[in-house]
């Protein structure tokens, strides 16, 4: 082809610039990436055992990952608490439901509320939340790059963890929310017995007398009240014995894992067309400054330097941008 | 290139750091989408604002060179957003 060098390489038969470079090429680009963004979205609901984004989070790797920090961190590992873990799937019911994102409800509901329509008794607790990650270590991975939810995890008061991982649709789109709620139980807290049978999670309001006649709540003037919140309730504390993890996890039902391997994966397809898309066009700057300044050209035309510069800002962006989102 | 550096070695000290900024920036909210793509953002648009006052201070400013920074900040902006809301 004898005009296929004009594409990439600047000649006086494409004014001196490569013709992936006009603004005709750049346009384009916009208009093509914009397309299979759309074709992309379209696949992921029509087919998304083909295009979407994998998934595989299950409470049995988050327990392990978040007591593999505490111990890390000389603390003793928290025991998965089934009643925690109901409180975990109400809240994430909740959000899903009411179509929110936040450790408050729009309604002003608190995620104690949960723990304690769940039955748990608490001296303390906290709460940690997660949204669209990809695989367990990532989720424990930012909770810890967070003071807040650090706090939470590496928290010697603490003793019972429980886990949800739901998926649902939230704001309009198909979210996996992970809900990590954290407690020691305080006096009138029954220990689990352990039950032989599987059932998912299901939440059951206690009724108010049982707590309110009791209990002093305390919110502490702490950092993580704004993010992770911790209620403090001052009440002695009760003997409460730990439950196998074998029988935990075969009690945890149907918000103990969230799986998903489309034949694509939609993120790491986006992200490989960006950074490409950004590098050729970096490369092709680069031979056509290197032409510009050898063969002392002038053009109207952009800063190549400056283009190569920022493009090479937006690729180091693109690849730090990480999956998931906590609260 | 050296010399064409050289020359405007304060205009593209200012473009180091605000590109050095934005990224380190976009880095420490790393977690925080909403932040991140507020700082894409802004980092975008002072790359436009660079571009324009450079040209101008070069005395080349063209409409052609302002579609130019106008057409690779968009695409720029796109590609950030892209993956931003699919992750």
């Amino acid at each position: 082809m004898p005009n296929f060098h004009h594409w990439f390489f600047p000649h006086p038969g494409n004014n001196h610039k490569p013709k992936l470079l006009h603004h005709s090429s750049l346009l384009a680009y916009i208009a093509l990436f914009l397309f299979v963004q759309l074709v992309f979205s379209v696949t992921m609901v029509a087919k998304p055992e083909v295009l979407g984004l994998a998934t595989n989070i299950s409470v049995g790797d988050l327990l392990t990952e978040t007591n593999a920090k505490r111990v890390e961190n000389g603390l003793s590992p928290l025991r998965l608490n089934d009643q925690l873990s109901q409180a975990a799937a109400g809240k994430a019911s909740d959000m899903f439901a009411k179509n929110y994102w936040a450790h408050y409800a729009p309604d002003g509901s608190t995620p104690w509320a949960f723990i304690e329509g769940a039955g748990y008794r608490y001296k303390y607790a906290g709460e940690n939340l997660a949204r669209d990650f990809s695989v367990s270590p990532q989720v424990v991975s930012a909770w810890m790059d967070s003071d807040t939810h650090r706090k939470n995890i590496l928290d010697s008061r603490f003793q019972d963890v429980g886990f949800a991982v739901v998926n649902g649709t939230l704001d309009g789109s198909e979210t996996t929310l992970v809900v990590q709620m954290f407690a020691t139980p305080g006096v009138g807290q029954i220990a689990q017995a352990p039950k032989e049978e599987v059932k998912p999670p299901v939440i059951t309001q206690a009724p108010a007398a049982q707590f309110t006649p009791t209990i002093e709540v305390t919110i502490p003037a702490r950092e993580t009240i704004t993010q992770a919140p911790i209620i403090e309730i001052t009440q002695a504390q009760a003997v409460f014995p730990a439950v196998s993890p074998d029988l935990n996890q075969a009690r945890l039902g149907a918000t103990s894992e969230v799986i998903k391997k489309p034949l694509l994966n939609v993120a790491s397809l986006t992200r490989s067309m960006s950074i490409g898309l950004a590098l050729m066009l970096i490369a092709l700057m680069y031979v056509d400054a290197l032409h510009m300044f050898k063969k002392k050209i002038y053009r109207i035309s952009g800063n190549n330097i400056a283009h190569m510069t920022f493009l090479l800002a937006i690729v180091i962006m693109l690849y730090l941008v990480k999956s998931g989102t906590i609260v | 290139m050296t010399k064409e550096i050289k020359k405007y070695l304060f205009h593209y000290l200012f473009l180091a750091i605000i590109l050095f900024f934005g990224v380190v920036i976009f880095m420490m909210v790393g977690f925080d989408k909403t932040l991140q793509l507020n700082v894409a953002i802004l980092t975008i648009a002072s790359y436009f604002l660079w571009g324009i006052i450079h040209h101008f201070l070069k005395d080349d400013l063209h409409i052609k060179v302002v579609i130019e920074y106008l057409l690779i900040t968009a695409l720029s902006l796109i590609l950030v957003l892209s993956l931003l809301y699919r992750l």
